[in-house]
């Protein structure tokens, strides 16, 4: 942009509306991303970095001289004649459009970005010494209208806008890289592709992706430096290998046998792997707030949650009697619960689930238990507006405890249930509006679609089991009255039971221990158990006829069972927390996942959820927050209270960081912004040296007074207009000597400079006078009183 | 001053430190951000990304230690090692590059200063690369050729070695000092005839003694060998010492070659071409001459400042001398003819690149005495640094009926010693004294 500007008067006039033209657009395309794709959560943030970029943009317009060292260091760069790095760059940039490609499914995008890299690249150098003009001003315009391009995409809801905007921008701008500095550009720009693509990452396969750029990159910065090295140093001296005793030349001087580079190579490779792998495993990880997930939000949901569940699945998988099969689809994620219903789930990964605590992932509960549905008592649903773009708040104030931030990837159609673990406080989510239940459960307006993402913040749930002892049993009257309900159908022998479980323990705590430890010792998991009899009480026949059950019965059991015992529960419905993958980090919550537990009223503490379920957590709380890799391990390996020193350490010391998180970031924060203060100083007065340096005063020291600057000025302007600069090593008067006309005036700069006494205003206004004249044509100086010359 | 103060702490760090360039600073920051960002979206393959670029970092940083550790070099200058060079001749150096650590070593950015080329020359600085050298068979050699461009003892400054490797992402600096002293000996340029010499008897003999002839020239100190009949027991009864007197052989052959190195006021210059350095040239060519045709040769100089050989100068220790000698003398040329005149042979040739007026009685007294004086005036006013005018000290030396060459800038003092007329009255074919490869040096 800067380079399109001429350098003729009028021209420069155009040139400087030109470039403040195109800041205006970069200011523009910074406010579609900001304002469409980053969703902060306080509308006025996001015109911070347009005022500053707008504000950046007029400044450098109307004051180019600050981007002269820009400009110097752009024009010394050479034209890049090598094709090896050229191609280097290529191949990285299609490894990260590749990536993108792989991550988003849109092959036909990638594919065209590909072919107009390719194209670009082989534009790039053959046409590196002299590029054509008017390729340039098509690829500036191209290059903006990619973003409008994404603004289109997000406005018709395709997918994954983004994604393309960071594909075709790339592919655009590869059209400009004439010079060495233009192909780091494409490396760098390839890289950022490859961020895109990991944010979309669900699986290892964009290891492949990784590994190949930075080979790519390896390579390139290797060839770069034997490039350099040849070009700063042009006497290239070539090895000689000796093998049996005669030393011989290499063919062709390029190879060498490849036992000794490959040690070299292997040697490298082993130590970076090492090394890798050591700083990824003792990184300390901090729970921040999450922008909202740059690359997956996408046109925002529309209408009212409605008070029925939608779940796409129902009824075409609801099956009654037995059956064998496996679906997709969990029928618990339902407004009501049908105990009767047989069926097995599969594999299919249903969402990805980021978060630095393990949990369940809750979506709802039901209350009324008929003897063989569960169902919520009411269905009246609390609307929340949302308190600013996609920003949904569920308590306010924010109570205090332990926060931690869930992002959801929805991978197959869901209900329109918004899943959270923990105890959530507040939600990014793309809807206008939703609603809450009185069971806490959230609603979405619409189901839950593919490529869909969203983001909670909930409190960590960690009870202690002497607090929970400790509760009492005086619970509130809606909650007792809610919470207690049993249907007549509930036998005596259900009841007995459970008085004869809980004959030893005081507290309503203990009860739901004991009778969870029961369930889950005394009856065996069958994801397949026998077909429901026909009005007969669920929970009786689970508990007394078939003995075995899924998660439903065992939770419907545990409930009824505490209800029997007046301790107000309730089956909660969601998803266990799924496999977790500490490369990616996300937990892989699959079909097979749906579970249902239970919730126990604890006065003063709230919901306390318990798993009655064999081979489910006992007590699902929140897990610990995940400061490094080992922070789960010792729960997911069994370990249980057993911890290794090594996590103990590594724990403690993240730990220590994590605790220190909060003011250090302050400080962080505190320094960053000194830092930038100090940078931007030093950066304009290095700038302003750098400026000085090339515009040296040709009389430096003589400023101080009026007269002898403007006699200088008027020297400048002198010889500006006869367009004859005196060289450095030239006097004033060796140059008058080429230029006679300016014989006058050079013994006025002689007066000037050197007389003690500073020259009168006469001689200034002869001396304008003059200048005035050499307009016109004159150059004759008119005499002046020289008294003071004559002293 | 603070560098010169710093400069030890800063070569201590260069030469030992591997220090970053703005390559690893990029990627640390880049792997920072990524950390920031994979705090921020808890996406796991951030921080395998940020963990892997400041692992490559970690990485060529361990690497890069051990670059340069290994490396040795060698340097040959000319074909052997006792090879003589000589000014303004072109001599074939050879580096050689060897990597005695396991490791391979790559991408040297080397600095080949031969201190033996011109100022001006390519070969003055070298810049070389080596893109890769292998672990201790085999290394990499570089050849090169340059025409010496002065005289004197030249030492090869110590070898300044750079690397990146592998990947730029820091540099390891080492210097190797292979003290390399080369001799290079002042430009010879053969003369055919030198008409001092060769205008006396063809038959050229060297006795074994001096002193054999009839007529007394002195009294020196008793050697064994010396007939008891020439002591001269006045002085002996005088001095306490043996003493015995010493004739003149007429038919000795030989030459007495004085060179001027007394300190005069030569004008500042750092260009090659200087009254001294001609002066210089022209002593060795007539040393080379007389070395050729058999002619003893004696060297007479200040032996405060610069003590020439004794007695009869071969021509090694006549190059070699040559070869060392500076004007830092601070005695006069007539203290020394003054001093020395008793021990000189016949033919005496006088080089003088300074036109110093106080030797011509000095040497009017010599060209009394029977013996045979030539003077090799060098005119300073004619050299790029200007000086003083010779010639009408020439004038005047001629006027004394002393021989006299004005060599002047630019010419060939072949043509002053020897001018081309002369040769036809030479005896014997004109090819025995021509000069193969002549060139004439500017």
């Amino acid at each position: 942009m800067l380079t399109l500007a001429r350098k003729s008067p009028t021209r420069n006039i155009l040139g400087k509306l030109f470039v403040l033209f195109a800041y205006g657009m970069a200011a523009l395309c910074t406010w579609v991303v900001v304002m469409l794709f980053m969703k902060w959560p306080y509308g006025w943030a996001t015109w911070i970095p347009v005022v500053c970029l707008g504000g950046a943009a007029v400044f450098f317009a109307c004051v180019p001289k600050l981007t002269v060292g820009i400009r110097r260091y752009i024009k010394r760069q050479k034209i890049e004649p090598s094709i090896r790095l050229r191609l280097l760059a290529f191949v990285a940039q299609v490894v990260g459009v590749l990536s993108l490609g792989y991550g988003t499914g849109l092959w036909g995008i990638a594919a065209f970005s590909a072919i107009v890299l390719a194209l670009g690249h082989l534009y790039s150098y053959r046409y590196r010494a002299k590029p054509k003009r008017w390729v340039r001003i098509v690829i500036f315009v191209l290059f903006h209208l990619t973003f409008g391009w994404a603004y289109l995409g997000i406005v018709n809801a395709w997918p994954q806008p983004q994604a393309q905007l960071a594909m075709l921008a790339m592919a655009v701008v590869s059209w400009e890289l004439f010079k060495r500095l233009n192909l780091y550009s494409a490396m760098g720009m390839g890289l950022i592709n490859l961020y895109a693509a990991c944010t979309l990452s669900r699986d290892l396969v964009f290891g492949g992706f990784l590994t190949a750029y930075f080979g790519v990159l390896l390579a390139f910065l290797w060839w770069a430096d034997s490039e350099d090295g040849k070009r700063s140093n042009p006497i290239v001296v070539k090895h000689r290998f000796v093998s049996a005793g005669v030393s011989r030349i290499t063919p062709g001087n390029r190879w060498l046998p490849a036992s000794r580079f490959t040690f070299y190579a292997l040697r490298f490779t082993l130590v970076l792997v090492l090394a890798g792998v050591i700083i990824f495993v003792f990184y300390p990880r901090f729970a921040g707030v999450p922008i909202a997930p740059l690359l997956t939000i996408r046109a925002p949901l529309q209408g009212q949650p409605p008070s029925e569940i939608i779940n796409p699945a129902v009824p075409v998988v609801q099956i009654e009697g037995w059956s064998n099969e496996s679906s997709d689809y969990y029928y618990g994620f339902d407004s009501q619960l049908d105990l009767g219903y047989r069926g097995g789930l599969n594999d299919t990964l249903m969402m990805y689930v980021r978060s630095p605590v393990w949990s369940y992932w809750r979506s709802h509960a039901f209350d009324r238990y008929d003897g063989r549905h569960w169902a919520q008592s009411s269905r009246d649903l609390k609307p929340i507006e949302p308190a600013g773009s996609y920003y949904f708040r569920f308590i306010y104030p924010f109570p205090s405890g332990d926060y931690f931030v869930q992002t959801y990837y929805i991978e197959r159609p869901m209900p329109n249930l918004v899943y959270a673990g923990g105890k959530p406080t507040d939600m990014i989510f793309p809807a206008n509006r939703v609603s809450m239940d009185f069971t806490g459960g959230i609603r979405a307006p619409q189901a839950l679609q593919p490529d869909m993402a969203y983001s909670v913040w909930s409190i960590r749930q960690d009870f202690d089991p002497e607090t929970l002892r400790a509760a009492g049993a005086e619970y509130p009257a809606d909650i007792a009255e809610t919470y207690l309900q049993l249907p007549d159908t509930v036998t005596e022998r259900t009841r007995e039971l459970a008085r004869d479980l809980t004959r030893g323990a005081p507290t309503a705590y203990d009860k739901a221990v004991a009778l969870r430890d029961y369930l889950r010792e005394a009856y065996p998991y069958n994801p397949f158990p026998p077909p429901q009899v026909q009005d007969a009480d669920a929970v009786d026949q689970f508990l007394f006829v078939d003995k075995e059950g899924v998660c439903e019965h065992y939770a419907s059991a545990m409930v009824v069972m505490l209800r029997s015992l007046g301790v107000p529960a309730r089956l909660a419905a969601g998803y266990g927390s799924g496999t977790h993958n500490p490369i990616t980090g996300f937990y892989e919550v699959r079909a097979k996942d749906a579970h249902a537990w239970v919730e126990v009223y604890f006065p003063e503490q709230g919901w306390v959820p318990f798993d009655p379920t064999p081979g489910w957590t006992r007590d699902p709380y929140s897990g610990p927050m995940r400061r490094w890799l080992f922070s789960g391990a010792t729960e997911r390996f069994g370990m249980g209270g057993l911890t290794s020193s090594a996590s103990q350490i590594g724990a403690a010391g993240a730990a220590l960081l994590g605790a220190l998180s909060g003011p250090l970031s302050v400080i962080g924060a505190v320094i960053g912004a000194l830092g930038a203060v100090v940078a931007l100083g030093w950066g304009s007065w290095a700038l302003w040296q750098w400026w000085r340096a090339g515009h040296p005063p040709r009389f430096r020291g003589l400023h101080t007074h009026p007269n002898r600057r403007r006699i200088f000025a008027a020297y400048r302007r002198a010889q500006r207009r006869l367009r004859s600069r005196r060289a450095l090593p030239q006097t004033v008067q060796e140059h008058a000597a080429t230029r006679p006309e300016l014989a006058e005036l050079a013994a006025a700069v002689d007066v000037a400079a050197y007389r003690p006494e500073p020259p009168d205003g006469g001689l200034v206004e002869a001396v304008r006078e003059w200048l005035r004249g050499l307009r016109r044509g004159r150059t004759q100086m008119r005499s002046y009183r020289a008294d003071a010359d004559e002293r | 001053m603070i560098r010169s103060l710093l400069r030890p702490v800063t070569d201590c760090l260069k030469y030992h430190l591997s220090l970053p360039t703005a390559r690893s600073v990029t990627l640390l920051v880049a792997a920072f951000l990524l950390y920031l960002f994979g705090n921020q979206t808890q996406v796991g393959w951030m921080f395998v990304m940020s963990a892997l670029l400041a692992g490559t970092v970690l990485a060529a940083w361990m690497l890069n230690r051990h670059s340069l550790r290994g490396v040795e070099i060698e340097r040959k200058v000319g074909a052997s090692p006792n090879a003589e060079l000589y000014e303004g001749e072109a001599v074939a150096a050879k580096l050689t590059f060897r990597n005695a650590a396991r490791l391979l070593a790559a991408q040297i950015r080397a600095t080949e200063r031969c201190p033996l080329a011109g100022l001006s020359s390519p070969q003055r600085r070298l810049d070389l690369f080596v893109p890769l050298l292998l672990p201790r068979r085999g290394g990499a050699d570089f050849e090169y050729e340059v025409e010496i461009d002065r005289r004197g003892v030249h030492e090869f400054p110590p070898l300044e070695l750079t690397s990146r490797a592998p990947f730029g992402f820091f540099r390891r600096h080492r210097r190797i000092d292979r003290p390399t002293r080369v001799l290079v000996y002042p430009e010879v340029r053969r003369l055919r005839h030198l008409r001092l010499l060769d205008h006396r008897l063809a038959l050229e003999v060297v006795r074994p003694r001096a002193g054999v002839g009839t007529e007394i020239l002195g009294v020196r100190p008793f050697r064994s060998g010396d007939s008891p009949r020439r002591i001269h027991w006045r002085s002996v009864a005088r001095t306490g010492r043996l003493i015995s007197k010493e004739f003149v052989d007429e038919s000795r052959p030989g030459l007495t070659l004085i060179l001027d190195v007394c300190k005069h006021p030569y004008p500042l210059t750092a260009g090659k071409h200087t009254p001294f350095e001609w002066a210089v040239k022209v002593a060795a060519s007539i040393g080379d001459y007389t070395q050729r045709r058999g002619y003893p040769l004696h060297l007479l100089a200040d032996e405060d400042a610069w003590p020439p050989p004794s007695g009869h100068v071969a021509r090694l220790p006549l190059l070699e001398y040559l070869a060392r000698v500076n004007p830092t003398g601070r005695r006069p040329l007539t203290d020394i003819l003054d001093r020395e005149s008793p021990f000189i042979t016949p033919c005496v040739a006088t080089i003088l690149p300074w036109p110093d007026e106080t030797v011509l009685e000095p040497l009017i007294a010599l060209r009394r005495r029977g013996l045979a004086v030539f003077a090799i005036l060098l005119d300073p006013s004619s050299f790029p640094a200007g000086g003083p005018a010779a010639g009408p000290l020439a004038d005047e030396m001629r006027a004394s009926d002393l021989e006299v060459s004005l060599v002047r800038f630019g010419e060939d003092w072949r043509e002053q010693l020897d001018p081309v007329e002369q040769i036809a009255n030479l005896p014997g074919k004109v090819e025995d004294y021509a000069y193969a490869g002549e060139k004439i040096a500017h």
